[in-house]
């Protein structure tokens, strides 16, 4: 079930309902419930693999905890990684795999083919494996105590809200709010509800129309001008972002309805005066889990720069694999990592006027981010070579036609603007809702109104009208 | 307590304004086509159900002109018999007609086949949210639509961008008081034609529906009839519709093959080469029904009748809508 889907609007007023509605002793046993329905309403069989996690990273971290010997510990703790990260190469890189056996076997000449497999990659298996991994983790560490309700623990690996694109949460914060029972408070409903429409308004009105420029120029980006393919690419700087993070505010936002905080996905990336700060700010919930269970192990920024350098490119080319099973991501975490140990290594330097430094250094990082994130939505690396390289070459080429209306154009435009007004406002450490309560009350329920008829309105939603469909046919 | 009021005020203004962007972003086709069916007071004699050939073909403004008989055109652009089934399930609970002719120029497309759904809307959109409109959605339109057609904003708020644009087309040439005909303007002579009288004796996939339509008929007590209007089809096609008599006559309902006496000069009264009839067309078509029906029933001629006095009030903007589109066409002649 998509949060952007009929189904959702249906599901999440009956949840929220009957979870107030029920008795505080049975309302995590309904969340458990709608949980699972909420994933298999996609795929019932995948629920299977997800409660495999549950149960594996549930009795490792039992033994572990009930264990004194460390080896014995790690024994488990190793036992219950393997399982899991192998389930998860399984779904997600077999595919690739086999295309990397093949295209070996090509270059030297062998004539073997793999056989061909078709295997259904489970919606957030990334997520949810990460998560449970990393309960797993902090009950070896000693962290967390390990949670003894197995149910209890299989709705913090499920909780709905987080569950298809997180934030990938840690046990320490969730846990502990699923034990403790949550009263109704209508301001943090209200406040929930206000997350979930910010994340509304930038999955449904934003992402969704700018993907519909992007993936034309994408596709046939060989037509396409220079400009063209620079302009599609921070329309894709966009809506990677309000895909992501409105994804993120809806879970954020739906939670905060039933009671639970879940920490904050991105942080205004795009204000980032560095490719670090960037990577502080985006998918924060991600970026900190690699920092704490991959970085900090390999040691972090302690040892020589080289050592740093290592501990960097292998964090950021994990990273990319997370994002997709193929080279170009790869390529995209490596990007990453080497454009942050060249910051490492670049000299301290000390600007006389800090503002405008700030604000190059704000530019800077966006165009390098913006390199990255086209080879990031680049059918291979070998394409986006070929865009970059376009861009300056054939940059004033004529346009293509993309189909994109001027009207959608203004649209996008116009909501761009709305959306960095809001970030600018989230980077002065202002919130929007403490600015809104400030209104009288009946200009701030006709703003809240505005802008859920706009969103209503404005946002791609339902099955897509074509005036094409609904021209004369004449017979 | 004030906020729990609050918040029911909201959600009531939400309701209110989803309501009005509704009906601001609904397409006008449908009304246009279908308003004065569902704002017509006085009883219908006589309702016209099926394709665009009806769409075109008959014209109950003539037919009140001439006749002084009540008709309604609810026939719409590839509409097979299954659809028409539910166009006439449903309009008869708004107004019950006399008489039901169907057009069985569809008898050999199954509601499967690939149609426009476009113009499933202009009929459906027009229904209010109910349990017949929901049966009918479920019965004629592909499961992975209905919403569309449940929740009609769900489609047309992305409207606004044509709107805004100012670049909104028609997709049907109604106007309301041509009571569900359209005139289709230009002259074109008709594909080669040849008649058959020879029938498909084997089932047609609408062959069930009509079973069905003369079955709602007779339980409602309408008076079913059977029409076939002329266009240039195939020998095929022709024999399809042919094969129609058969069941006309082991139902005992009379079928008006318009192929048998052709009223149509395929050369002069095409609108394009498929056969659409153009005013011209239409007007023979219609006085040929006109004809029939006086011949067959008893219908009363309202046209003194006060109660009618806004049909004639139609009549006039008929016509003088008529000469102002089609009348250069006859001048030219």
């Amino acid at each position: 079930m998509l949060f952007n889907s009929f189904e959702f609007l249906i599901f999440f007023p009956v949840v929220t309902l009957l979870y107030f509605v029920l008795p505080h002793r049975v309302r995590w046993i309904w969340l458990l419930v709608t949980s699972y329905f909420f994933y298999m309403n996609w795929h019932a069989g995948y629920a299977l693999l997800m409660l495999a996690c549950t149960v594996v990273t549930f009795v490792c971290s039992r033994v572990i905890s009930n264990t004194q010997d460390p080896r014995r510990r790690k024994g488990v703790l190793i036992a219950g990684l393997v399982a899991n990260l192998g389930m998860l190469a399984y779904f997600k890189y077999t595919g690739m795999l086999l295309d990397i056996i093949n295209r070996v076997c090509d270059f030297v000449g062998l004539n073997y083919q793999t056989p061909k497999v078709s295997i259904l990659l489970p919606v957030g298996i990334s997520f949810y494996i990460f998560q449970a991994l990393s309960y797993m983790i902090d009950v070896y560490k000693g962290k967390v105590k390990p949670e003894r309700n197995f149910f209890k623990y299989a709705l913090f690996v499920s909780f709905f809200p987080q569950l298809v694109a997180g934030p990938i949460e840690r046990s320490g914060r969730l846990l502990k709010q699923i034990a403790v029972p949550h009263d109704f408070d209508a301001k943090r409903v209200r406040d929930g509800l206000l997350i979930m429409m910010l994340g509304f308004f930038e999955k449904v009105v934003i992402a969704d129309r700018a993907c519909m420029y992007v993936d034309v120029i994408f596709r046939d980006w060989a037509y396409a001008s220079g400009a063209q393919i620079a302009l599609a690419t921070l329309v894709f700087m966009v809506q990677d972002l309000c895909d992501f993070a409105g994804y993120s505010y809806i879970a954020i936002g739906s939670a905060k309805v039933l009671g639970i905080d879940l920490m904050t996905n991105f942080r205004q990336p795009y204000f980032a005066h560095s490719v670090q700060n960037f990577w502080a700010r985006w998918h924060i919930s991600l970026s900190t889990w690699f920092r704490d269970y991959i970085y900090f192990p390999m040691g972090a920024g302690r040892g020589s720069k080289l050592r740093r350098s290592f501990n960097i490119m292998t964090v950021y080319t994990i990273s990319g694999l997370w994002h997709g099973a193929a080279l170009k991501y790869v390529a995209w975490g490596m990007i990453n990592g080497a454009l942050q140990v060249v910051e490492m290594l670049l000299p301290v330097y000390k600007p006389k006027h800090p503002k405008l430094h700030h604000v190059l250094s704000v530019l800077w990082t966006n165009v390098l981010i913006g390199v990255t994130m086209l080879v990031f939505r680049a059918g291979s690396l070998y394409t986006a070579i070929q865009m970059l390289v376009k861009i300056p070459m054939e940059w004033g080429a004529e346009w293509m036609n993309s189909g994109f209306s001027p009207m959608q154009g203004l649209c996008l435009g116009v909501c761009t603007v709305i959306l960095f007004a809001i970030e600018y406002i989230h980077e002065k450490r202002k919130s929007l809702t403490e600015m809104t309560d400030r209104l009288p009350g009946v200009i701030r329920m006709a703003l809240y109104l505005a802008a859920v008829m706009a969103i209503v309105i404005f946002g791609v939603w339902g099955p897509g009208y074509s005036a094409q469909a609904f021209i004369y046919f004449q017979f | 307590m004030k906020k729990a009021i609050g918040a029911i005020i909201w959600v009531a203004a939400l309701c209110v304004c989803l309501a009005l962007a509704d009906g601001f972003f609904r397409r006008d086709d449908g009304e246009r086509k279908y308003g004065s069916f569902f704002k017509e007071e006085q009883p219908l004699d006589v309702m016209f159900l099926g394709s665009s050939r009806v769409l075109d073909g008959i014209s109950p403004m003539e037919l009140w002109r001439d006749y002084g008989v009540t008709s309604y055109n609810m026939g719409n652009s590839s509409e097979c018999i299954d659809a028409s089934e539910w166009v006439l399930r449903i309009a008869s609970e708004q107004n019950k007609p006399k008489i039901a002719v169907l057009d069985v120029y569809y008898i050999d497309r199954s509601i499967e086949d690939r149609w426009h759904i476009s113009y499933r809307h202009l009929f459906l959109d027009e229904i209010p949210l109910s349990r017949i409109k929901f049966e009918a959605v479920r019965s004629t339109i592909p499961q992975d639509r209905w919403i569309e057609f449940l929740m009609p904003f769900s489609l047309y708020h992305g409207r606004w961008e044509e709107m805004l644009a100012g670049n909104v087309e028609r997709m049907i040439d109604c106007e309301p008081f041509m009571m569900g005909s359209e005139l289709r303007i230009g002259r074109r002579n008709g594909m080669p034609y040849e008649r058959t009288t020879e029938m498909n004796t084997q089932e047609q996939p609408g062959t069930q529906a009509l079973y069905r339509i003369v079955s709602f008929c007779r339980e409602q007590g309408i008076e079913p009839v059977f029409m076939a209007i002329p266009a240039p089809v195939s020998q095929k096609e022709q024999m399809n519709m042919n094969g129609v008599q058969l069941v006309a006559d082991e139902l005992g309902v009379p079928f008006v093959n318009m192929y048998d006496d052709n009223p149509v000069n395929f050369d002069t009264d095409c609108y394009d080469e498929l056969g659409h009839l153009n005013p011209d067309g239409a007007t023979k078509v219609t006085a040929y029904m006109g004809e029939w029906l006086t011949e067959h029933y008893e219908l009363e001629d309202k046209r003194s009748n006060a109660a009618y006095a806004h049909w004639n009030d139609n009549l006039e903007l008929y016509e003088e809508f008529r000469l102002a589109s089609w009348g250069h066409m006859t001048m030219l002649e």
